[in-house]
């Protein structure tokens, strides 16, 4: 042949030919079956109206997929090697489609190739290269295997999960991995190895075709004088393991890991920017444990599906760092396997039977998991979902029972009566407005701890001394306060949380104010994304205000604090609600010399206090608590022996911790109002 | 078999107590009440019952509007029937006039067991258990830490406990009234929303009849302790506390 | 006799209890008071041990049956019914324990007498009986006056002083058989339980670090222990911290527990409700940590803080170490 182009089967014999399209019809049934069955979960879950802007959340997916991704800050190698596979797969594949149109289609039915001269020339090229890049994403994955395997990096790649009464078999999960890479790897050589004997045996050249590496494994076979026939004969065979591998890979999506290029993308379409941050009101009020398959939104059937067992939430989760029961991961391959067996026989909740309970009470809500997933996959929903369950039937420990009664009946979890709330404030001076009484600009929601507990009545003095200071005009709820109902809403007691907020949005109904502010990032997250909008006014938190203030000059500083400081970004502040910039500048202004801690920001990590764990019985794990891991990591930066917060639980967490942890003289706790203060 | 259990609701001592200007009685208005805790052990052992032995379970709460807040939970967590005993403010406390009153109730059903907690926070005069059991012509025993029937409701094997903390084993004849110290396990928790679920569709039945003129003791003074402050408070923070006491225990030779 | 006090005695294994005597002395200056005479009553299977014992009771009648071996309320109430109905006294006085609490509702109907409970006080004013008694938790005292007719009390332990119960001479005693039939009773007495064996007596421990509610938690117990151990002491509980499975039963000192009178009883969280303070009151030296500054802990209490005691107890021990380290 002189014109540039492919016989696809020209020099096989016919059984070749229909052979492989056997051995294709097979494939492609298999694969329509597992699609369908994969389907059929999909479907059979609940419609969770998340179309809605359908558009931006795939421009949205497709940019995820990119480096420019959240996957590439976290872990650079893994974005890296996977961007390289996926683009060279999805051009290998269209290519592969290409060439089917071009042979079956239009060459079979219309009488004409369009694969030819230069758009074939394009066409090799094009596949050559990104054949090249996907070897080497795949060889970089295999790579990284093969480093967790013999090497001591990447330890989430070997499993090590705990939260199930019955998991699932490691060894098939590990086959499976190995199986979706080793089939990649051989489609990829072996397509290497064919074309190069391909090109060998049918004699072409550059000019009939622009496959460098082909060309250079031909020039490599004739290097070594192989003869025709042998070559042949290597081309038969090899072409047989690459169409077969990749039949067999075809077959093998809906079945394997590798449906999460459906799933996975579906996952990330389909996720909300919201999630987590503003929980979904449950469907009814006794809730089944995930009982049936409409029991899953159909979201969340795309997250459970797509999850790859990657670990990277592993990695982050502070009550696995413990070595509490839970892992984030091992949460969704429980749920894997709980849908696999729904629809079939007696209904059975996945919490005691897939799911232990102490995993579930393990979480502090923290949101690093959902932060590090590449498939923003939505742990928390699920655990809350979970907990919710576990509550209606009664199955909290004895503790945390009781907070649940004290918020139920006082409206807070100190069991002391809703009047006693503001007996701190009676030693403020100037007494502190009643907002129920008087407008104010700024009303100010101080929280349970900032209202009952000795050590935080002092810090809110101080925020109450400085807010007179710099002129605000504030008010608090005096009686009329209850807990926002945040961490109510996490532990899975919906009833509780819904009259908490009702008590307070009608509190606030009668109050005349401009904004809201707190001092607590948990009364701060449901305030903002969980209850009905204020007034028309913003939800502040105090750092936000005080960088407000400092930016307007009424908040200025007599003295800089020239020591060095290291701040903990709270989650609910962070990672939740993005605010990192303003305690900063805070700092900044303070003129301290800020160090950042080694897991700062998105990354901070959980004092564990979070998702109610704080009114719980102290189960601590068999390692560290995630307090005493963060005050010594704190201690590691040279230099630095002021520990700045911005959140009660914070406060309280790490000055037990410190105190745990002997660290007394050389690391001290403060809030940034104390910092502010000093500064004044 | 049918179980009976009577929720008593009382004043929450959580709250601060404020009396009234007589001198004599609670300020109504300051009261925030709350199901009597040995009443909610008392729930919760019928409730154990009910699970063991397949008892139908019917609550009796005896007091103002909260007492059909009581009925709710007590149905969230498992009793079948729920009946309203309104009382007046001066009559919750009252053992001898709430006994009196319930016997009018309790005599037009049979129930094999009837269960109270053994004592309240707010009564002056006696148990109520006693007390109805006399009325009703039962066997009462209290202070009760297990209870169980046999299948067929004929007796019921009690675990009663005594001073120095020792447990004794009784056997008592049903129908009887039980006092309840303890449930064998703590009270179970409710999910409020469950709760709320109920409350829209409970149909509670209501105990119309005139409340006995019936006495235990009245009260010609409440006051608070004289002897309140008695300890000598010792200043200052946690550090300062400790070393004062630290010192005392040196000076009485405890160290 | 009618119009005198009646104390219904408490027994186990032979022994008076405590409570007797309590309310023989109660029993004793309410006799001496309205010039009447004080008879004590006990029932029992067994006569013997009470023949010669030195009460301050003008007289005591021992009701000797069979079916009085253990206490069984219903036989208790058949009895004093009848002996009550006859003696017609105008104070009787039962213990406030598991034991009176269960006589005195059936007692009242069948008497038709008012019963006065959680009783720490009984005094005479011009012929009428006026009575103070704990409410509430111990957080409010309430008063009540009878002014004619017989009347049933409770009396709490830990209110009179035993001594008083008792005198030089021992008061003539009458042993009668039951005046009725205790056949064919709906209660019946079967066994005492084996108490588990307690690794340690607590009634024998100088100086005791006890667990109240505000403990808050089973971790929290570690800091306690700790104290208990450099104090060469042991640590105790309330009845909730037991019932929440964080200590045995055999460390819950109140009512249903043990009685205990150490040197040193240190209350941390502990609220004061009257079935825990029976159990410690009569402690040598008692020093109180709670944050509520009502909370009826600090009647009792030689000196208090309402400091945290999660704060107090490692400063304590700090405290301790230091002051031990330097002598």
């Amino acid at each position: 042949m002189t014109e540039a182009g492919r016989e696809v089967f020209d020099a096989f014999p016919e059984w070749v030919r229909i052979t492989f399209y056997v051995l294709s019809a097979a494939a492609i049934v298999l694969l329509v079956v597992g699609f369908w069955l994969r389907t059929r979960q999909y479907l059979a879950a609940r419609k969770d109206g998340r179309r809605k802007g359908l558009l931006r959340r795939i421009a949205r997916g497709i940019r995820e997929m990119t480096p420019f991704g959240p996957v590439w800050r976290r872990n650079p190698y893994s974005s890296v090697a996977h961007f390289l596979t996926l683009s060279g797969f999805v051009v290998l594949f269209l290519g592969t489609v290409i060439l089917t149109i071009d042979e079956d289609v239009t060459g079979l039915f219309l009488g004409f190739h369009f694969l030819r001269g230069t758009s074939y020339l394009a066409y090799s090229l094009v596949l050559d290269v990104f054949g090249v890049l996907f070897l080497a994403g795949v060889l970089m994955l295999v790579g990284r295997r093969a480093a967790a395997r013999w090497g001591r990096k990447f330890e989430r790649l070997r499993y090590a999960e705990t939260v199930s009464t019955d998991p699932p078999s490691f060894g098939r999960l590990i086959a499976d991995d190995r199986l979706f890479l080793f089939l990649l790897l051989l489609a990829a050589l072996a397509g290497f190895l064919t074309e190069g004997l391909r090109i060998y045996v049918d004699g072409t050249t550059f000019e009939q075709e622009w496959s460098p590496v082909g060309l250079l494994l031909a020039f490599a076979f004739g290097g070594v004088g192989m003869s025709p026939p042998t070559a042949f004969d290597l081309y038969l065979a090899s072409w047989w393991i690459h169409a077969v591998g990749a039949l067999a890979f075809v077959a093998y999506i809906p079945y394997s890991k590798a449906f999460h290029m459906l799933a996975g993308f579906g996952s990330i379409v389909f996720s909300d920017e919201r999630a987590g941050k503003r929980l979904e009101v449950p469907i009814s009020t006794e809730p089944t444990g995930f009982r049936h398959p409409s029991d899953f939104t159909r979201a969340q059937i795309l997250h459970i599906q797509g999850c790859v067992r990657c670990g990277l939430c592993d990695d982050v989760c502070p009550a696995k760092a413990s070595g509490l029961p839970l892992a984030p991961r091992g949460v969704l391959m429980d749920l894997k396997q709980h849908i696999a067996l729904l629809g079939g026989g007696t209904p059975r909740p996945v919490v005691g039977n897939a799911i232990e309970p102490g995993a579930l009470w393990s979480c502090t809500t923290c949101m690093a998991c959902m932060d590090a997933c590449a498939l923003r996959i939505e742990h928390i929903p699920l655990i809350v979902d979970m907990r919710r369950y576990l509550v209606a039937q009664g199955q909290l420990d004895a503790n945390l029972q009781e907070a649940l009664t004290s918020l139920s009946r006082y409206g807070n979890s100190f069991r002391k009566p809703a009047k006693a709330r503001a007996k701190w404030a009676q030693k403020a001076n100037p007494p502190l407005k009643d907002a129920r009484k008087e407008a104010v600009e700024y009303l100010w929601f101080v929280g349970d701890y900032g209202s009952y507990d000795p050590r935080l009545q002092e810090i809110s003095l101080r925020v109450a001394e400085v807010f007179s200071r710099i002129g605000l005009d504030y008010g608090i709820l005096y009686d009329a306060e209850r807990n926002s109902g945040n961490d109510v809403r996490r532990v899975g007691e919906e009833g509780v949380f819904q009259s908490l907020r009702d008590a307070n949005v009608e509190a606030l109904k009668g109050c005349t104010y401009n904004n809201l502010i707190t001092t607590d990032p948990h009364t701060y997250n449901t305030l903002k994304n969980e209850y009905p909008p204020a007034n028309g006014g913003r939800v502040l938190h105090y750092a936000e205000l005080l960088d407000e203030m400092i930016q307007a000059g009424r908040l200025r500083f007599s003295r800089k604090l020239g020591y060095r400081v290291t701040y903990h970004d709270p989650c609910y502040l962070g990672r939740y609600n993005g605010v990192y910039d303003a305690p900063r500048r805070v700092l900044s202004a303070l003129g301290v010399e800020l160090v950042e801690m080694p897991r700062n920001r998105c990354k901070s990590f959980c004092c564990g206090a979070g998702g109610g764990r704080i009114w719980m019985e102290e189960t601590p794990g068999p390692r560290e608590r995630p307090a005493e891991m963060r005050v010594k990591e704190a201690a590691t930066l040279p230099g630095v022996r002021t520990l700045a917060v911005a959140c009660p639980k914070d406060f309280v967490m790490f000055t037990d911790a410190v105190k745990a942890a002997g660290l007394e003289g050389s690391l001290q706790v403060r809030d940034l109002i104390e910092l502010v203060e000093e500064a004044l | 078999m049918k179980v009976a259990v009577i929720l008593r609701l009382v004043p929450d001592v959580v709250e601060e107590l404020v009396i009234a200007d007589d001198g004599r009685s609670l300020a109504e208005d300051e009261i925030m009440y709350i199901t009597n805790e040995l009443d909610e052990h008392a729930l919760e052992q019928a409730l154990l019952l009910k699970e063991r032995r397949g008892a139908r379970l019917t609550a009796i709460g005896v007091g103002g509007d909260q007492a059909r807040d009581a009925l709710a939970t007590a149905v969230a967590k498992g009793a079948d029937e729920a009946v309203y005993v309104p009382l007046e403010a001066q009559d919750r406390a009252d053992s001898h006039r709430i006994g009196a009153h319930l016997a009018g109730l309790l005599r037009q059903e049979r129930f094999e067991v009837l269960l109270a907690g053994t004592q309240s926070i707010d009564e002056l005069d006696g148990s109520l258990g006693g007390i109805l059991a006399s009325h009703l012509g039962l066997p009462y025993v209290g202070g009760l830490a297990a209870v169980d029937t046999d299948p067929s409701g004929s007796k019921a094997t009690v675990k009663k406990e005594f001073p120095g903390g020792r447990l004794a084993v009784l056997e008592v004849s049903l129908p009887a009234v039980l006092g309840i110290q303890a449930a064998e396990q703590p009270p179970r928790y409710a999910a409020v929303s469950r709760i709320m679920q109920v409350k829209k569709s409970l149909q509670v039945k209501e105990w119309k009849a005139p409340v006995p003129d019936v006495v235990g003791v009245r009260i010609t003074g409440l006051a608070k302790p004289e002897a309140a402050g008695r300890a000598e408070m010792i200043p200052g923070d946690a550090e300062s506390v400790a070393a004062r006491i630290a010192r005392l225990l040196q000076e009485r030779g405890l160290l | 006799m009618s119009g005198g006090v009646v104390v219904v005695a408490e027994h186990a294994m032979g022994e008076l209890a405590d409570i007797t005597l309590e309310m023989l002395a109660c029993g004793r200056a309410s006799a001496d008071a309205s010039r009447s005479g004080l008879t004590c009553l006990v029932l029992t299977d067994d006569a013997r041990p009470f023949h010669a014992l030195p009460l301050a009771a003008d007289k005591t009648i021992v009701v000797q049956d069979p079916g009085l071996g253990s206490f069984n309320p219903e036989a208790y109430a058949k009895v004093l019914g009848h002996l009550l109905k006859d003696l017609a006294p105008r104070l009787v006085l039962l213990g406030n324990t598991t034991v009176g609490t269960d006589l005195a509702g059936p007692l009242s109907v069948a008497l038709s007498a008012p019963v006065v409970g959680n009783c720490i006080k009984v005094d005479w004013l011009d012929g009428k009986l006026v009575f103070t008694s704990k409410l509430y938790g111990g957080k409010l005292v309430a008063r009540s006056v009878i002014e004619r007719g017989s009347v049933l009390t409770l009396l709490m332990a830990g209110s009179y002083r035993k001594e008083r119960g008792m005198k030089d001479a021992v008061a003539p005693i009458e042993v009668r058989p039951s005046p009725v039939s205790l056949e064919g009773l709906r209660i019946r007495f079967r066994e005492f339980l084996k108490p588990e064996a307690a690794d340690i007596d607590l009634t024998k421990i100088p100086i005791l670090v006890c667990a109240g509610r505000g403990v808050k938690g089973p971790d929290n117990l570690k800091p306690l222990r700790e104290l208990a151990d450099l104090l060469r002491g042991a640590v105790c509980a309330t009845r909730p911290v037991v019932d929440q499975g964080w200590l045995p039963r055999t460390r819950q000192v109140g009512r249903s527990g043990l009685i205990v009178k150490p040197r040193l009883y240190l209350a941390l969280g502990v609220s004061g409700a009257p079935e825990h303070l029976e159990g410690m009151k009569d402690s040598e030296l008692i020093v109180a940590v709670n944050t509520d500054p009502s909370a009826p802990i600090f009647d009792v209490a030689d000196y208090g803080s309402t400091e945290d005691l999660l704060e107090v107890v490692p400063a304590l021990v700090g405290a301790i170490r230091a002051m031990r380290g330097s002598t």
